[in-house]
């Protein structure tokens, strides 16, 4: 039984690949002349490129912050190559068909469904190879609602007065370290405007894929829901195995306007490194949502198995009266993995509701830490909160952490925090086998009993992945 | 900005003072803590409490006062007085208990020199003491512990106080420390306390500080195999409070830590705790409760650290909260550190109001809203008071914080 428990080991990365493809990059380096290289490369207008030189400089004066609950050697930022592309046929891909058939096949053993009549799933894909956006699925369709979804450098092509409105508005280029990195250097992303009035008739969703040893990845994600729209909109990520380590800095940026509601669902799997704790992508992500208009809506769901370190914390600023936040995470560590995850919830509207469920899996000699704030301001009156954070350990040299900041400037605010600690127990493992279930199959059951909560948020598709995921993430660590 | 250290804090007048036994060890402190900065609120262990008001002080050292007579009535083995800081030598020490200087000795270095406070205590302390419980004791009564401190009008009195306790293997003592004062001042007080194996402690704290004053208070504990420590700490008194409980727990020691912290007008009460389970098989509980009304602020930051071998553990923290006074504001800050994995670790947080339903079953059955609220704080408290040890403390504590609850008549109560 004990022996069960550990000698269950892991399994390797199926997504390690490297597609072999002709790929275009700018050298290695950072520097205004690197920046204005992307920015012309990307035709963009002038304000754009001013406003990435103002997040360079800014960054230029930031430090690299030091707090979270994880140790790593830090990225020399100048050897990093801020553009990779793989090389185009043509300048621009009329249809499905002149793409890169290497590329296609690159997304096929992905599981991402790019080529839309063989697809049943009904979900429009953006895919993000490297530094740009391939393509985009099911536009037409979309179009005919007012839905414009397509990737951010088409978006600052077609659409430049929602850029220009939007972009930085949720996350300021001066924000954080890595979001003024990201404001600088960022290459594509996806661009999701619903109008007025428009439930968005199917789940939207972008699948990142880094390929390029050297790169990193810095995109873009910016969600504008106007009044009483509705969007689901799911994101998936996968990088090949390299024994170095990878930055990917990525924004996303949500506004949900009056009566508006955004769901965003995640599963990160970035390549985690090997199982002694040797390369691996280093996810270090602002994520964050504006509820500004009365009663929006912004909900965050997250499965986070993969990087070798992840710093994390999507966020909902309550701006709106009657607004609402959600947060609903599972964070799976195995091996050497870190993660530094949470949310914020800021309080500042008239009877916000926040809910805050996470769900913490550290086991080998991983680190898993959850860190949250709510904040209620003086005048969110009627604020309610209610947070939920549950760590599992499997294996004593793990570690699970709990650091939520609870701060309340109004009296009819009413926040309740619980936390709890504990491992699978051996009564539990053995109740399971008495009635002929195999310890590892008994523990994928208890697992995914404990995070139950967090999977019923996400689209089915998702939840389907992140119940098989977990599992095979934990193949033989488990005993 | 860097705050010159020196620029308020009489730091020669300090040095003057310093405790002569302890000469050469207090100046490498002295150098330590003068080369560390101020803490300010980017600190992330001074990020809710704001120190400006100490900066804004004029310090001064607490003239000497007249050793009051002893008006307590309370039974006690033995009542130690602390005037401005210094021990009263005491006339009579019963059998089993004895008290010296306690000889200057390099500590082991902890956590808490990080602390700037602390480590300001350590470096300027005038005296102290070993307090020492002797092996098997049983103390029927508990020993008094009356820190007394007279400041003045105008300037801060800056003053320090240390003791050391040892309770020897197989004892069991109850202790209750009160500090009481008028005036301006500021205290900084350590009390570091040794249980050695199979031993229980049960200590008392009643902050009734001045509500002009500052008051940091430090407590250390080792709690050893399978022993005992029970700490109730009731904080009343001080414009700034901090209480810093850092306790470390050997295997199969057991501890309860709890806190009532009852705020009004424009006070600040922290607790800042730290609990380490250092070996398998210990368990702690706390329980902490503030109330905040008027203008005040109540903060918790309460740190469980389970080391990697501390197998066993059993933890639980509680973080409860009633804000009441429209500009009060609480900022709590659980936090578990778990490094070992057959563990049951669990901790909660509460910041709410007064149950309008409760208030309503109350007012039906006749109660004012002022005295139905009032019972209502009451048994808030209660539930804490209830648990210090010493039945006629219990007593004061509870008619204290009925007076102190000012929620009107709480008549209908009696």
């Amino acid at each position: 039984m004990a022996q069960d428990l550990t000698t269950l080991t892991g399994q390797t990365y199926k997504y390690g690949f490297v597609t072999d493809i002709e790929s275009e990059s700018v050298a290695a380096g950072l520097s205004e002349d690197v920046i204005r290289l992307i920015s012309a490369k990307k035709q963009e207008p002038e304000w754009l490129l001013a406003w990435r030189l103002k997040a360079y400089r800014h960054w230029l004066t930031m430090t690299e912050p030091e707090w979270a609950h994880v140790h790593y050697t830090k990225p020399n930022y100048n050897e990093i190559v801020y553009y990779s592309a793989p090389k185009p046929k043509k300048p621009k891909y009329a249809s499905m068909d002149e793409v890169d058939p290497e590329l296609l096949r690159t997304f096929e053993k992905l599981g991402v469904p790019i080529h839309e009549q063989a697809t049943l799933a009904g979900v429009a894909v953006d895919v993000v190879f490297d530094s740009v956006s391939v393509t985009t699925t099911y536009k037409d369709r979309l179009a005919k609602e007012g839905i414009i979804f397509c990737s951010f450098s088409e978006a600052v092509q077609e659409h430049p007065e929602l850029i220009k409105k939007y972009l930085g508005s949720v996350v300021p280029p001066s924000d954080n370290f890595f979001a003024a990195l990201n404001s600088a250097v960022f290459t594509d992303g996806s661009f999701v405007f619903i109008p007025k009035g428009v439930k968005c008739p199917m789940d939207l969703s972008t699948y990142f894929r880094i390929n390029n040893k050297e790169s990193g990845q810095f995109e873009r994600t910016l969600i504008v829901a106007e009044e009483g729209a509705t969007v689901s909109y799911l994101e998936g990520c996968t990088a090949p195995q390299f024994d170095t380590n990878q930055l990917h800095a990525a924004v996303v940026e949500l506004i949900a306007l009056d009566h508006a509601d955004i769901k965003y669902s995640t599963v990160q799997n970035w390549y985690a490194g090997d199982e002694k704790g040797v390369g691996g992508i280093f996810n270090f992500v602002t994520k964050r949502g504006l509820c500004k208009g009365i009663k929006s809506k912004i909900s965050w769901t997250q499965v986070e198995t993969g990087s070798a370190i992840t710093w994390k914390y999507p966020s909902c600023i309550l701006l709106g009266d009657d607004s609402v936040g959600e947060f609903y995470s599972v964070a799976l560590t195995n091996h050497y993995q870190q993660a530094d995850t949470g949310t914020k919830m800021i309080h500042l509207g008239r009877n916000t509701k926040s809910t805050i469920i996470s769900k913490g899996i550290a086991a080998g000699k991983s680190s898993n830490a959850y860190r949250g704030l709510v904040r209620v301001s003086p005048k969110a009156q009627g604020a309610r909160n209610f947070s939920q954070c549950d760590s599992m350990l499997i294996g004593s040299l793990s570690s699970a952490n709990t650091f939520p900041y609870l701060e309340v400037k109004n009296p009819s605010a009413k926040v309740e925090h619980e936390a709890t600690t504990s491992k699978i127990g051996e009564d539990q493992i053995f109740y399971l086998q008495q009635r002929g279930i195999n310890p590892e199959e008994a523990i994928s059951m208890i697992i995914n009993g404990f995070c139950k909560e967090v999977f019923r948020e996400l689209p089915m598709e998702f939840a389907v992945e992140a119940t098989k995921l977990l599992s095979l993430k934990l193949e033989n660590s488990v005993g | 900005m860097v705050t010159s250290l020196a620029s308020f804090f009489p730091v020669a007048l300090l040095k003057a003072q310093a405790c002569s036994p302890w000469r050469s060890l207090q100046q490498q402190d002295q150098l330590a803590w003068a080369s560390m900065p101020f803490p300010t609120l980017r600190d992330e262990d001074w990020k809710y409490f704001d120190l400006r008001p100490l900066q804004e002080a004029m310090y001064t050292l607490p003239s000497s006062i007249q050793a009051p007579l002893s008006s307590q009535v309370e039974p006690t083995v033995l009542r130690l007085y602390w005037n401005q800081g210094q021990l009263q030598p005491p006339i009579i020490i019963p059998k089993g208990i004895t008290l010296r200087p306690l000889a200057p000795v390099v500590r082991s270095s902890s956590r808490l020199d990080q602390d700037y406070f602390f480590r300001m205590n350590q470096a300027f302390f005038p005296e102290a003491y070993e307090l020492r419980v002797q092996k098997n004791f049983q103390g029927k009564e508990p020993i008094y512990l009356e820190n007394i401190l007279e400041g003045s009008t105008q300037n801060v009195a800056l003053a320090f106080s240390r003791l050391h306790i040892v309770v020897e293997s197989g004892a069991e003592v109850q202790i209750v420390e009160r500090f009481n004062g008028s005036g301006r001042y500021h205290f900084i007080s350590v009390v570091t306390v040794e249980i050695e194996k199979e031993a229980r402690m049960n200590f008392e704290r009643l902050h009734f500080d001045s509500s002009e004053s500052f008051h940091f208070s430090y407590l250390q504990a080792k709690v050893g195999r399978e022993s005992y420590l029970g700490v109730r700490t009731v904080g009343l008194g001080s414009r700034l409070r901090r209480d810093i409980p850092d306790i470390c727990l050997d295997e199969a020691a057991s501890l309860g830590l709890d806190g009532l912290c009852l705020l009004t007008d424009e006070q600040v009460g922290d607790t800042h705790s730290f609990i380490h389970h250092a070996h398998p098989r210990a368990q702690s509980r706390q329980l902490h409760k503030c109330i905040a009304q008027d203008h005040s602020k109540g903060i918790f930051n309460g740190q469980i650290l389970v080391a990697l071998n501390a197998q066993q553990t059993d933890a639980q923290q509680q973080s409860r909260n009633l804000i009441l006074g429209d500009h009060a504001s609480i900022d709590t800050k659980p936090q578990l550190e778990i490094y070992a994995d057959d563990v049951k670790c669990a901790h909660g947080a509460t910041i709410g109001q007064l149950d309008p339903d409760e208030l309503f079953y109350l007012q039906s059955r006749g109660f004012s809203e002022s005295a139905a609220k009032g019972l209502l704080l009451f048994a808030f408290a209660s539930d804490l008071l209830e648990r210090i040890q010493v039945p006629t403390l219990q007593r004061v504590l509870k008619q204290e914080i009925i007076n102190r609850l000012h929620v009107g008549s709480l008549g209908e109560l009696s």
